[in-house]
C-alpha cells in the first residue's frame, strides 16, 4: 500500500515547529530580561506554554497515526502531561501578566487542574476510559484514515474538564480586571487570545470525541495562535518600553546640552564683558591729551588674563564632555604640588594668601595624567582663593599636604575659609553645582571626574584651618602595578 | 570728597568685570567707586550728592532687583543703569517701572554705558536741584507764626488789608506789620513775587514728595 502525503503529518508538524520557534524567541527574550532586571515570569510561562503546546501537538499526530492501542494510548498519555503543563502556565501567566494577587479562584483552579491531573496521569489509563475495546479508523475529508479509540469514557474525566473550567474562568476574570485597570490594548489581547482560543480548544475536543466532526484538527493550533498573540503582547510592551527609555535619554542629553550651553554663555559673558571695557578704557585713555600709559598697560594685562579666563572656561568644559586620552606615566606627586603652588604664586601673593606645603619627605609615585592631576589641584585651589575672598576676615591661607598612607597616596587642598556647609557635602561634585552664580560649576565635577578615571576617591572635610578640606586618594604607582 | 567728577558706583560680584567697568568709567572722566556685593554697596553711607549706580542683575546674595527697591525705599539720589547677562523681559519691564534708566546686556558698550551713566546723572541733578528748590521755598514759609499763615493766606488771594482787618476782626496797623513780617520772612520784595513763590510751594504738594527721579 502506497503512503498518500500526510496533510495531518504536515500541519501537526508545522504547529509543533512554530510553537519550538516562538519558544525559543522567547527564551532569547527572557537572557535579555534577566540582563536587565526585568520581569522574567512572563517570559518564562509563554515558553513552557509554547513547548508544551508543541508536545501536544506531536502527541496527537502520534494518536492519529497510530495503528494499535499501545501506540495511541501512549501519544493520549503524552498529551495529558503536555495539556497540564500548559494550563498550569496559562494560570500562572495570566496572574503575572495582570499583576493580581492570589486570590481564592486562582487558588481553587490551579488546585482542581493539579490535583485531577496527578489522578489523571497516575491512574493512566483507567482514569480515562473504564473499557477500551479497539481503534477505530475514521477518514478525513481528504480522505485520509485516522485512528479513534473505541472505549468507554471515565467519569472522572468531567473532574479534570472542571478544573481546566476554572482555569478557563480565571483568564476572563483576569481580563475583565486587567481591562477596568486602564491597561485595556494589551488585554484585550492578550485576554482575548486566551480566553477566545480556549473556547475554541475547548469546544473541539468534545465535538471530535463525540465524532461530531469528522477531522482532528490539531489542538495544539488554538494554543499556538495563544501564545502568538501572547508573543506580539510582551515584544510590543518591550518596544514601548525601550522607545521610553529611548525618549527620556534624549531628553535628559538635550537638557545637559541646554544647561551647558547656557552656563558656558553666562560664564563667558563675564569676562567678555571685561575684555570689552579694558579695551574701551584703555583707547580711551591714549585718547587723552597726555596717555596715562601706566594705566593702558593694565588695562592691556587684565584683557589677556580675562581673555585667559575665557580660554580655561573652554578648556575645562571641554576636559568635562569628552575625556581625553591623555598620555599617562609615572609622576612625582609631590612636584605636581610645587609646579601647581608655582604657577598660581601670583594669585596668592595678590589675595594676602599665606600658602603653606606640607609634602611626604620622599617622592610620591603616581601613575596617571599629570595635566589632569594639576588641574584637580588647581581647581581645589581656585576654590578655595574664591572661598577666602568671600570672607574679609584677616588671615587668610591654604595648606597642600601630601602623604602616603596604607600604600595609597594622598593629597589635600586646606583653607582658612568660611568652610562648606555638610548639607552640601554630597551634592558637592555634580555638574552645575555652583556656589558662585556666575560659575559653570563644573570645577569640582572635573576634579571628580579625574579622581574617578585614576581610581581614586576625592571627599570634602572640615579643615584644620578653619575652612574647608578636599581630600583625594589615589592608587600607588607600584601598588597599581602588582 | 573733595572730588568734582560726578560720582559713580559699579556693583558687580565678578571683580574682573568691576575692574573693568571702574578703569572705563574713570576714563570717562568719573568718580568710580566699586563694590563686589550688594550688600557693602547697601551698607557703604549713603551717596551726599547726585550719583548714578551700575548694578548687575543677577548677583549670589541679592539680586539687582532688591537693590534697586532699596534704594528707591532709601530715597538714595543715585539714578540705576541695569546692566545683565540675559536681556530678560520680566525684569527689564520691573526695573524699568522702578525707574531704571537704562538696562544694559553685558558685554556692554562704552558709548551706551557712558550715555546711560550721564542721562541718569543728569536726572538726579535736576531732581536733586528741584528738590532743593523746594526745600527752600518750604525754608521761607516754615517760619511763619500761625496768624501770619493766615494773613498771607488772605493777602494771596487777592484782599485788600482792610478786608483782612474786617475778616481777622484786627486792627488794619496790625494786618500791616504781620504783613511786613510775611514779606520779610518769605524774602518776597513784592506781592507778586510773594503770591509767585506760595503757588509754587504749592504746586511741589509740599516739597515733601520725591521729585520725579
Amino acid at each position: 500500500m502506497s503512503q498518500p502525503f500526510s496533510y495531518l503529518s504536515l500541519t501537526h508538524g508545522a504547529v509543533a515547529g512554530a510553537c519550538l520557534l516562538i519558544a525559543l524567541m522567547h527564551v532569547m527574550l527572557l537572557a535579555r530580561s534577566a540582563r536587565t532586571n526585568q520581569r522574567v515570569v512572563n517570559n518564562i510561562t509563554v515558553a513552557t506554554m509554547a513547548l508544551a503546546a508543541g508536545a501536544a501537538t506531536l502527541f496527537e499526530l502520534e494518536k492519529a497515526l497510530a495503528t494499535d492501542v499501545d501506540v495511541f494510548l501512549a501519544g493520549l498519555y503524552g498529551e495529558a502531561i503536555s495539556a497540564f503543563v500548559l494550563l498550569v502556565a496559562v494560570l500562572v501567566f495570566t496572574r503575572s501578566y495582570f499583576e493580581l494577587a492570589v486570590d481564592s479562584l486562582f487558588v481553587a483552579a490551579m488546585s482542581v487542574w493539579i490535583a485531577s491531573n496527578i489522578y489523571q496521569i497516575g491512574l493512566f489509563p483507567e482514569s480515562f476510559y473504564t473499557d477500551v475495546h479497539d481503534l477505530l479508523f475514521r477518514e478525513t475529508p481528504w480522505g485520509e484514515r485516522y485512528a479513534k479509540l473505541d472505549a468507554t469514557v471515565s467519569g472522572f474525566k468531567y473532574f479534570a474538564d472542571f478544573g481546566s473550567l476554572l482555569v478557563f474562568a480565571y483568564t476572563i476574570k483576569a481580563t475583565i480586571s486587567g481591562i477596568r485597570r486602564d491597561q485595556s490594548d494589551s488585554a484585550i489581547i492578550v485576554g482575548g487570545a486566551l480566553v477566545g482560543f480556549m473556547l475554541v480548544a475547548g469546544t473541539l475536543v468534545p465535538l471530535d470525541d463525540e465524532g461530531l466532526v469528522s477531522f482532528t484538527m490539531p489542538i495544539g493550533l488554538p494554543f499556538l495562535a495563544i501564545v502568538a498573540a501572547l508573543t506580539y503582547q510582551l515584544i510590543d510592551d518591550r518596544i514601548q518600553i525601550s522607545a521610553v527609555r529611548l525618549e527620556v535619554e534624549q531628553l535628559r542629553r538635550n537638557s545637559l546640552a541646554g544647561e551647558i550651553a547656557a552656563g558656558l554663555m553666562h560664564e563667558l559673558r563675564q569676562p567678555l564683558t571685561s575684555m570689552l571695557s579694558n579695551a574701551q578704557a584703555a583707547r580711551r585713555f591714549l585718547a587723552q591729551d597726555r596717555p596715562d600709559l601706566e594705566e593702558v598697560r593694565d588695562a592691556l594685562d587684565d584683557v589677556v588674563s580675562e581673555d585667559k579666563r575665557a580660554a580655561g572656561i573652554i578648556s575645562g568644559l571641554r576636559t568635562f564632555l569628552k575625556q581625553e586620552a591623555l598620555e599617562t606615566s609615572e609622576f612625582d606627586l609631590n612636584s605636581s604640588v610645587r609646579h601647581v603652588s608655582r604657577m598660581l604664586a601670583g594669585e596668592f601673593k595678590t589675595s594676602g594668601t599665606r600658602v603653606a606645603l606640607s609634602l611626604h619627605p620622599t617622592p610620591v609615585p603616581i601613575d596617571g595624567s599629570d595635566v589632569q592631576i594639576e588641574q584637580v589641584l588647581i581647581n581645589l585651589a581656585l576654590n578655595s582663593l574664591r572661598a577666602l575672598r568671600e570672607q574679609d576676615r584677616g588671615d587668610r591661607a591654604i595648606r597642600f599636604t601630601t602623604m602616603i598612607i596604607d600604600g595609597a597616596a594622598a593629597f589635600s587642598v586646606s583653607d582658612s575659609g568660611p568652610g562648606i556647609p555638610s548639607d552640601l557635602h554630597d551634592r558637592l561634585f555634580e555638574p552645575f553645582m555652583s556656589g558662585n552664580e556666575d560659575g559653570l560649576g563644573m570645577g569640582l565635577a572635573i576634579c571628580r571626574r579625574i579622581v574617578d578615571s585614576h581610581e581614586g576617591t576625592i571627599c570634602v572635610e572640615d579643615s584644620e584651618l578653619g575652612g574647608a578640606r578636599f581630600a583625594v586618594i589615589l592608587p600607588l604607582a607600584e601598588a597599581k602595578n602588582v | 570728597m573733595a572730588d568734582s567728577r560726578q560720582q559713580v558706583f559699579v556693583v558687580d560680584d565678578d571683580e574682573g568685570v568691576v575692574k573693568s567697568l571702574k578703569r572705563l568709567l574713570n576714563a570717562s572722566g568719573f568718580a568710580v567707586e566699586t563694590f563686589t556685593s550688594p550688600l557693602s554697596f547697601l551698607n557703604a553711607p549713603p551717596p551726599n550728592g547726585p550719583s548714578c549706580v551700575v548694578l548687575d542683575l543677577s548677583m549670589p546674595d541679592m539680586d539687582g532687583i532688591s537693590v534697586h527697591k532699596a534704594i528707591v525705599v532709601r530715597d538714595w539720589p543715585c539714578g540705576v543703569v541695569i546692566l545683565t547677562g540675559h536681556g530678560d523681559i520680566p525684569s527689564s519691564v520691573e526695573t524699568m517701572k522702578l525707574g531704571a534708566v537704562d538696562f544694559l546686556t553685558k558685554p556692554v558698550d562704552e558709548d551706551d554705558l557712558v550715555k546711560a551713566v550721564q542721562e541718569a546723572l543728569s536726572r538726579q541733578e535736576q531732581a536733586f536741584e528741584l528738590k532743593a528748590h523746594y526745600e527752600d521755598l518750604k525754608n521761607r514759609f516754615e517760619p511763619l507764626t500761625a496768624r501770619e499763615s493766615e494773613v498771607m493766606e488772605l493777602i494771596v488771594n487777592g484782599r485788600l488789608n482792610k478786608q483782612i482787618a474786617g475778616a481777622l476782626g484786627i486792627s488794619e496797623k496790625t494786618v500791616k506789620a504781620h504783613r511786613a513780617k510775611v514779606m520779610q520772612k518769605t524774602g518776597s520784595r513784592s506781592l507778586a513775587s510773594l503770591v509767585r513763590l506760595y503757588f509754587e510751594l504749592q504746586n511741589s504738594g509740599g516739597a515733601d514728595q520725591n521729585p520725579p527721579a
